[in-house]
């Protein structure tokens, strides 16, 4: 089932009544539909004009049934999947695998020996059937409520797919869980829902990857990431997100945390055309740890707003930010961060590093870090800097045998390494291939 | 007498002025320029060849902003910021506009900020297209103490990419350690705070 362009309220009645979804739900999304409806694009940030909001398709229905075997999906689909190399990797080094294309999962499968230890991995639309209570608990309430800004409020409306993960107290899973986000449709709208919750002690790392093909008109990707570290827990979430160059990603990501937990965002962006994405962590209660490293590649015409956010709210709390962007053609860079250390949180820590390269005369990096700091025995510290890759550096390679291209590249791999360490050895190729390929040619 | 960016224009700058007015170094001209406590926005124009030493020692609740406009080529500006804050809120920004070619900028603040006190301090480097050979540093550090609290943005602008900027910004309690070490020494908490605030501030 397709939508015309545009929603109403109408549509948003559909989507809940196609997904048979219960009353809570669909009144969650009216709610949300309705303060979309009357809320305005935001003030900051680059420009949305090119974004016709009227001019989307909010629902497209893939027209088939999810299912756990690859033998079942329909060929010109899995075909996308397999140039991706999904199920190999599922058959490689996964714990499990979703794959979303548009609007619905066309597969899901998790190994039998996570499933047997009661760690749930689901698509969301199946969630929402299976595990009513847990979802109704945590689905855009305390984390991130729909009312936080125009396109959460435009996320709870038209919401569709995505990944529900939930790890009992004490399980830690070792190989990743995974979720490839594939919006193919031109004028399309993707809203996947990622809702994680590690219980108590549990250790979970989860991996999201997204594109697109390149239409003439624009898409619009408004996911949300909702994580739940309770005591004790670690969760890591991996992105790489290389939507096609006409997309808006306009993307939310936030995390609470609980006492000792830990929560780790690994971002790595370079599609679209615009890109406002700031993981967020609140760290709720005494010992929270988070950890943002974030990669931005800004290209022709692009503009990656993109960044942190962290608020100390109990004592002892610690955060590190680590942000590289790299610049080149006309695109821009910038970093958009904030940290809050709030009066109780006594003894917290803050670092904020972050480093742009420019590679081109007309390219651009802003930086605009805003700390606040109301406890005077915590601390915040920042450093950043701006520049062009170091002419000596360049000049030695020459002397190595090195073209300029080939130096280029080497130079920005090292810059951009020390957060290649912290990614799955996998990733960390695909991530270093797609910077690779998007300054070949420089 | 005339006017830019909005202000009125001034070769001359007594701390009567003090808000509103735009004092222009002149081409080729050293100066140096104390803000003497007063208030207010205070916007300097620097010229081709210039250099301007920026000297300020914030003491007092108030708005302290100061707009550099580097229009000359081959000109330098350094700011060094004093902030020594016990009572009420001072709100301070150090802004720098590179508009030519071969220009240096450094800021430098230190501040000490004491019982409910609150400083808000933005600064921002901003290097405009097609101007190469640009360099800024700015580096802010604060000392709290009691309930005092501070909020920084401290921003890098740069749509060029012959450049070279880095800023740094911290915001630390009083080291226990180094109070304990004076204590050793004979120094009693009060004397202890007052040598490593001098320290501090000796910049």
């Amino acid at each position: 089932m397709d939508y015309a362009y545009g929603l109403t309220e109408e549509m948003v009645r559909d989507i809940s009544a196609k997904k048979n979804e219960p009353e809570w739900m669909l009144h969650k999304r009216l709610e949300a539909f309705s303060q979309y409806a009357q809320t305005p694009l935001p003030k900051f940030g680059p420009s949305l004009a090119g974004l016709d909001l009227q001019n989307i398709v909010y629902f497209k229905d893939p027209s088939v049934a999810e299912t756990d075997s690859w033998d079942e999906v329909p060929a010109d689909i899995k075909q996308v999947y397999f140039d991706l190399g999904i199920p190999q990797a599922e058959h490689e080094y996964l714990g499990g695998v979703g794959a979303q294309y548009d609007s619905g999962m066309v597969y899901h499968r998790i190994k039998d020996s996570l499933a047997k230890q009661g760690v749930i991995f689901e698509n969301m639309d199946v969630a929402v059937q299976k595990y009513p209570e847990l979802v109704q608990k945590y689905f855009m309430n305390e984390c991130v409520p729909a009312s936080d800004h125009k396109f959460t409020m435009l996320h709870g409306a038209v919401w569709s797919g995505g990944t529900f993960i939930y790890v009992p107290k004490g399980v830690q899973v070792s190989m990743p869980l995974q979720a490839y986000f594939r919006m193919n449709a031109p004028s399309s709208g993707q809203f996947e829902h990622t809702l994680i919750i590690a219980d108590e002690g549990s250790q979970i790392s989860y991996i999201e990857g997204c594109s697109a093909p390149k239409y003439t008109s624009s898409s619009l990707h408004a996911g949300c990431v909702e994580v739940f570290v309770h005591k004790g827990a670690k969760a890591q979430y991996s992105s790489i997100e290389n939507w096609s160059k006409n997309t808006y990603n306009l993307n939310t990501k936030k995390a609470l945390v609980y006492e000792n937990g830990k929560v780790e965002w690994l971002s790595g962006n370079m599609g679209s055309c615009v890109t406002m994405l700031y993981p967020s962590s609140i760290l709720l209660e005494r010992g929270a740890t988070s950890e943002a490293l974030g990669i931005v590649l800004a290209g022709e015409g692009q503009i990656q707003d993109v960044g942190a956010k962290v608020v100390h709210l109990a004592p002892q709390t610690h955060s590190i930010i680590r942000s590289k962007s790299i610049s080149q053609s006309d695109g821009t860079a910038i970093y958009r961060g904030f940290v809050h250390i709030a009066q109780n949180a006594e003894h917290s820590t803050s670092h904020i590093e972050c480093d742009g390269i420019l590679l081109g005369s007309t390219s651009a990096s802003f930086t605009i870090p805003v700390t606040k700091q109301s406890n005077s025995t915590s601390q915040i510290t920042h450093e950043a800097s701006t520049g062009k890759l170091d002419p000596q550096a360049i000049a030695y390679l020459l002397s190595r045998g090195y073209d300029t291209n080939q130096a280029t590249r080497i130079l920005v791999g090292g810059f951009v390494g020390d957060i290649f360490q912290k990614l799955p050895l996998e990733y960390a190729i695909e991530l270093n291939k797609l910077i690779d390929l998007e300054i070949q040619g420089f | 007498m005339s006017t830019q960016y909005g202000l009125q224009v001034t070769s001359t700058y007594t701390a009567k002025e003090y808000s509103q007015v735009v004092i222009v170094v002149k081409a080729g001209e050293k100066r140096e320029i104390d803000r003497a406590g007063a208030k207010g926005l205070l916007a300097i124009q620097v010229q081709a060849g210039a250099e301007l030493v920026y000297t300020e020692y914030v003491q007092e609740a108030g708005l302290y902003h100061t707009y550099i406009y580097i229009e000359g080529e081959n000109s330098t500006v350094s700011i060094v910021s004093k902030v020594m804050l016990s009572t009420g809120m001072a709100d301070i920004s150090h802004k720098v506009f590179h508009s030519n070619k071969e220009t240096v900028s450094h800021i430098q603040t230190r501040g000490v900020v004491s019982d409910n006190a609150e400083v808000i301090y933005t600064s921002e480097i901003r290097a405009e297209k097609n101007h190469t050979d640009i360099q800024g540093t700015e580096k802010a550090d604060f000392l709290v103490k009691d309930n005092a609290r501070v909020s920084g943005i401290p921003a890098l602008s740069i749509s060029t990419d012959n450049v070279v900027c880095s800023h740094s910004l911290s915001i630390v309690p009083m080291s226990m350690e180094k109070i304990a070490y004076l204590h050793t020494k004979g120094y009693n908490r009060n004397e202890a705070e007052q040598i490593l605030t001098d320290s501090f501030l000796d910049i």
